[in-house]
C-alpha cells in the first residue's frame, strides 16, 4: 500500500502502459555512489529502491571518503551517499526521523519549509542543543503539507559538505498539473578546502574568489562607451563602497564545483523518459552560496509550483533559483533526442548540467555561458522602470506613501551627488518617454488601497521592489524568463485580515570585514529575539542595503509574498531579495515557540546575518 | 473516474451515427433535434474530466462543460497545430495584457492555424455551458484544450479518437 500511495496523479491506461513500458528496460549501471534516487528513471510507483520512504525514516550522519567529480573527497554522507537520500514522505502521515550522529562532532537536521511543531526545528541553541556524537535524535511531526522541500544541517558550515538531501511531500489530493514521470534536481556547489579556510579567506580578502574584477582594459573600453568622467564617476562609486561592480558572488566557480544530484558537469547525470510524456522536475537549490539560472534549450518549462507550493502555471524558457528555493516545472519532450538541462551560475563562473535523454549516454549541446555581468545602476535601486516610477512620481503623487525605500536612509555610505547624477541620465527624455504609464496609474489606484491602518493594502507591491525583474544578468528579451510577479496562487490562503502592524528590517553588510547583519547588528550583538504577537497578522518589510541578492528563509511559517497579485499572492519559505530592493511579505504568527530567521547564504548566515523570531 | 471513462466509451463507441453536420463542425446553428448524444465534461483546475473521447464520425455531440476548478477556463476542439497556434497566439496576447480573453461564458471561434476557426467556449468558475458540435468525417483524431497559458502544458487536454 506504500506503493500505491506514492503516485497521486491520475494516469490515462495508455499512460500507464507507457510507463510501465519504459520502466521494463531495466535500471541503469551504477555511476560510483550516488544517491539511489538519483537513478536515471526517476521515481515512479513501480521503482522506489533505495528511497527513505515514510513514515518511519532512520539516517546515519558520517564522514566519509567518496569520489567527487571523479577526485578523493571526505563529504558528509547520510545513510552512505553524499548528498543525502531522498525523503519520501505523504501528506497527513505522522513522520518519524531518526538521526543518528556518528560524526566526533555535533550535528542536525533541519526540514527546510515544513510547518512542524519549535521543537522538532532542527536549529542547534533555537530549537534544540543539536545532536551529540552517538546520540541518535528522533523527529517526529504531522505532516500537514505537500510538495518538494529539501533538508540539511543546520550545524555551522557541515552544509557546505553535502549535509542535504531532498525531502519530497506527496499530495493528499489530486494536484493542478498532471505527468506521467517525475525527477529530483537537487544543485550544490561543491568545494575541496574546508570551508573554515574559505570562510576565513571571504574574511581576509573580500575579492578572494572573485578574478573577475574590472582591469584597466575595461576601464579604457567604458570611456569609449561612456566618456571618462562618467567611468571615473562610477569607479569612484564602487570605491567608496569597497565593493567592486563585479561582486556578483563572493565565493565562486574558482573553489566550486556545480553539482547536479552530486555530479559534476562532466560526469553528465542523465534524467531518462520517453518521447511524449509530461515529466514534473523537482528543482531544489541545496547550495550553499550559489545562485543558478536553470534552463533546457529547445523546451519550454511550465512552472507549476514554488517553494512547495502551488501556482497558477506559468510557461517560461528560464528561472532563475536563489539558495534554498525550489521550483516544480513541466517538460513535455516531443522528440527521440537528448536535451542538456543547465543551470548557470549567476555570476557566471560556472555550471550544473545533466542531460535529459530517452536513453543513457546521450548528450546535448551545452550552451556557452552568457558574460560577467557588470553591477550597474540596478544595485542602487534605482533601476528599470519600477525604480523610475517612484523616484519620477515624487512628492504629489506619493502623499502618503513611505518613502524610506527611495531616500537616503537605505543608501548607507553612498555619496548623494552620484545618485543625483545617475538619476538624472536614468531620467533623460527618451527614457522618460519610455515609462510604463500604467504602472502609475498602478500606483495611485494603491493608493486608494490603503487599509485603516494606513498601510497598503494586503497584497500590493511595495514602492521599491522589482518583482517583474529576474535580476542582474539576465536579458529578458533573450527569452522568457521567470519573474516572481508571475507567481500567482489558486486560491487565497486562509488567513485574509490585513496587516495589524508593519515590521521593517534592513539586510546590511560590510564586504570588505565581511560582516553581514539584520540592521547593522550581528547575531552576537542583539540583546534579544525579534518578538511577534502569537496570531497577530504582520508585514515583514526588508530592505537590502547591500550590494548583493540575499534568500531570506523563516522558519515555522509561510511568507506570503507581496508581489502584487492581491488575494492570490504565493508563499515562500525564502525570498530572494535583489540589491538595492524592498520586499515585503505577510505573515500569520500562528507558530508559538522560537524560530531562526536568516540569510541562506550559509557564510552571510554564519557571518551574523541570522536572528531569533519568538512568538509568544 | 476511470469506471465512468469506461462506460462512456462504450456507449459511445455504441452509438449510431445520424450525422447531418458538414465538414469542420459546426455548433449553435445546429437544432437540438438533430443532437446524438450529450458528452458531460468536467473542466477542472489543469484537467478535463475524462481525459479520452471515443466518437463516430458524423456524430452530432452537445458537450455540457462545467467548470469546477478556481480559474477561468476553455474549451476548444480542434487538431493538434491549430491548438498549438492558438497557444502561441493566447501566449503573446498574455504577455502585453491580461489573458487573451474578453469576457467569458460566451461561445467563440479560436483561431487557429491559416485563420481557420475552432469551435471554442470559455468559462468562468462554476459556470456550466453547452457547445453543439458535429464530428468531422476526414480526420482521425483531434484534441480539445483550454490554451490559457499554462493550462495545456500542465495536461488540461483530451483526445477525441474519431477511428471508429
Amino acid at each position: 500500500m506504500a506503493r500505491s500511495s506514492v503516485i497521486t496523479h491520475p494516469l490515462s491506461r495508455r499512460q500507464l502502459l507507457k510507463g510501465g513500458a519504459a520502466l521494463g528496460i531495466g535500471s541503469a549501471a551504477a555511476l560510483g555512489l550516488r544517491p539511489a534516487w538519483a537513478n536515471p528513471w526517476g521515481q515512479t510507483n513501480v521503482y522506489s529502491k533505495g528511497v527513505e520512504e515514510g513514515p518511519e525514516v532512520s539516517l546515519a550522519i558520517r564522514r566519509e571518503s567518496i569520489l567527487i567529480d571523479g577526485k578523493e573527497a571526505r563529504p558528509f554522507s547520510i545513510n552512505g551517499t553524499s548528498p543525502g537520500p531522498m525523503i519520501r514522505l505523504k501528506e497527513g502521515q505522522d513522520a518519524v526521523l531518526k538521526v543518528t550522529n556518528l560524526l566526533n562532532e555535533p550535528t542536525s537536521i533541519h526540514w527546510h519549509g515544513l510547518i512542524l511543531p519549535p521543537e522538532m526545528d532542527g536549529v542547534p541553541g533555537v530549537s534544540f542543543p543539536g545532536i551529540a556524537p552517538g546520540e541518535t535524535f528522533t523527529y517526529r511531526f504531522p505532516v500537514r503539507q505537500n510538495g518538494t522541500y529539501w533538508y540539511h544541517s543546520h550545524s555551522g558550515l557541515q552544509e557546505q559538505l553535502g549535509h542535504a538531501g531532498p525531502l519530497i511531500i506527496d499530495a493528499a489530493e489530486r494536484e493542478p498539473f498532471r505527468y506521467d514521470r517525475e525527477h529530483v534536481l537537487l544543485l550544490t556547489d561543491w568545494t575541496f578546502e574546508d570551508p573554515m579556510s574559505v570562510f576565513r579567506n571571504l574574511k581576509t580578502a573580500e575579492g578572494y574568489y572573485n578574478f573577475q574584477e574590472r582591469t584597466i582594459a575595461d576601464f579604457f573600453a567604458d570611456v569609449r562607451e561612456k566618456g571618462f568622467a562618467a567611468t571615473a564617476e562610477m569607479r569612484g562609486m564602487w570605491a567608496k563602497m569597497r565593493m567592486s561592480s563585479r561582486d556578483i558572488a563572493d565565493v565562486t566557480g574558482s573553489t566550486y564545483t556545480y553539482l547536479l544530484n552530486g555530479h559534476s558537469p562532466e560526469e553528465n547525470w542523465t534524467a531518462l523518459f520517453q518521447a511524449g510524456e509530461r515529466v514534473r522536475l523537482r528543482v531544489i537549490n541545496g547550495s550553499a552560496m550559489s545562485y543558478f539560472d536553470v534552463r533546457i534549450p529547445g523546451l519550454k518549462m511550465t512552472v507549476v509550483a514554488a517553494d512547495g507550493q502551488p501556482v497558477q502555471p506559468v510557461p517560461v524558457d528560464e528561472f532563475r533559483i536563489g539558495v534554498a528555493e525550489t521550483y516544480d516545472v513541466l517538460v513535455a519532450p516531443e522528440d527521440d533526442t537528448a536535451y542538456t538541462i543547465f543551470a548557470e551560475a549567476m555570476d557566471r563562473s560556472g555550471y550544473a548540467r545533466a542531460t535529459l535523454a530517452p536513453r543513457e549516454g546521450m548528450a546535448a549541446e551545452i550552451p556557452e555561458r552568457r558574460k560577467i555581468a557588470d553591477r550597474g545602476m540596478e544595485a542602487m535601486g534605482a533601476h528599470g522602470m519600477e525604480g523610475m516610477d517612484h523616484s519620477g512620481m515624487g512628492r504629489s503623487d506619493m502623499q502618503g506613501m513611505d518613502h524610506s525605500g527611495m531616500n537616503g536612509s537605505d543608501m548607507q555610505g553612498l555619496d548623494h551627488s552620484s545618485m543625483q547624477s545617475m538619476d538624472h541620465s536614468d531620467m533623460s527624455g527618451s527614457d522618460m518617454q519610455g515609462m510604463d504609464h500604467s504602472n502609475m496609474r498602478g500606483m495611485s489606484g494603491e493608493q486608494n488601497r490603503m487599509n485603516a491602518n494606513g498601510m497598503l493594502a494586503a497584497g500590493a507591491a511595495q514602492p521599491g521592489s522589482r518583482y517583474n525583474q529576474a535580476g542582474i544578468g539576465i536579458d529578458p528579451d533573450t527569452r522568457r524568463v521567470l519573474v516572481y510577479r508571475d507567481l500567482r496562487a489558486f486560491t487565497p490562503w486562509p488567513d485574509r485580515r490585513e496587516p495589524q502592524r508593519e515590521l521593517e528590517l534592513h539586510l546590511t553588510g560590510n564586504m570588505e570585514r565581511y560582516m553581514w547583519s539584520f540592521d547593522g547588528k550581528k547575531f552576537s550583538e542583539v540583546t534579544g529575539p525579534i518578538h511577534f504577537e502569537k496570531d497577530e497578522r504582520l508585514r515583514l518589510i526588508l530592505v537590502n542595503d547591500t550590494m548583493m541578492e540575499h534568500p531570506i528563509h523563516l522558519h515555522g511559517m509561510w511568507m506570503e509574498l507581496e508581489n502584487g497579485q492581491g488575494e492570490l499572492i504565493p508563499r515562500k519559505h525564502t525570498l530572494n531579495v535583489k540589491p538595492g530592493e524592498r520586499v515585503s511579505a505577510l505573515i500569520t504568527a500562528d507558530a508559538e515557540g522560537s524560530w531562526a530567521f536568516h540569510c541562506h547564504l550559509l557564510y552571510h548566515m554564519d557571518a551574523g546575518m541570522f536572528r531569533v523570531v519568538k512568538v509568544s | 473516474m476511470r469506471k465512468s471513462l469506461l462506460a462512456m466509451t462504450l456507449s459511445l463507441a455504441a452509438a449510431s451515427a445520424i450525422a447531418a453536420g458538414e465538414h469542420g463542425g459546426s455548433h449553435s446553428a445546429t437544432p437540438d433535434a438533430k443532437v446524438d448524444r450529450t458528452v458531460q465534461i468536467e473542466a477542472g483546475d489543469m484537467w478535463f474530466g475524462p481525459e479520452e473521447l471515443n466518437i463516430t464520425a458524423g456524430e452530432t455531440i452537445r458537450f455540457r462543460v462545467t467548470n469546477t476548478g478556481n480559474l477561468q477556463h476553455e474549451f476548444v476542439i480542434g487538431d493538434a497545430e491549430a491548438q498549438e497556434a492558438h497557444r502561441e497566439m493566447m501566449q503573446a496576447m498574455g504577455d502585453s495584457h491580461g489573458d487573451g480573453h474578453d469576457g467569458h461564458g460566451g461561445h467563440d471561434m479560436a483561431e487557429g492555424a491559416h485563420g481557420g476557426k475552432m469551435p471554442s467556449m470559455t468559462l468562468a468558475p462554476g459556470e456550466t455551458t453547452e457547445l453543439i458540435w458535429t464530428a468531422p468525417a476526414d480526420v482521425d483524431t483531434l484534441v480539445y484544450a483550454c490554451n490559457i497559458p499554462g493550462h495545456y502544458e500542465s495536461g488540461m487536454f483530451g483526445e477525441i479518437n474519431l477511428g471508429g
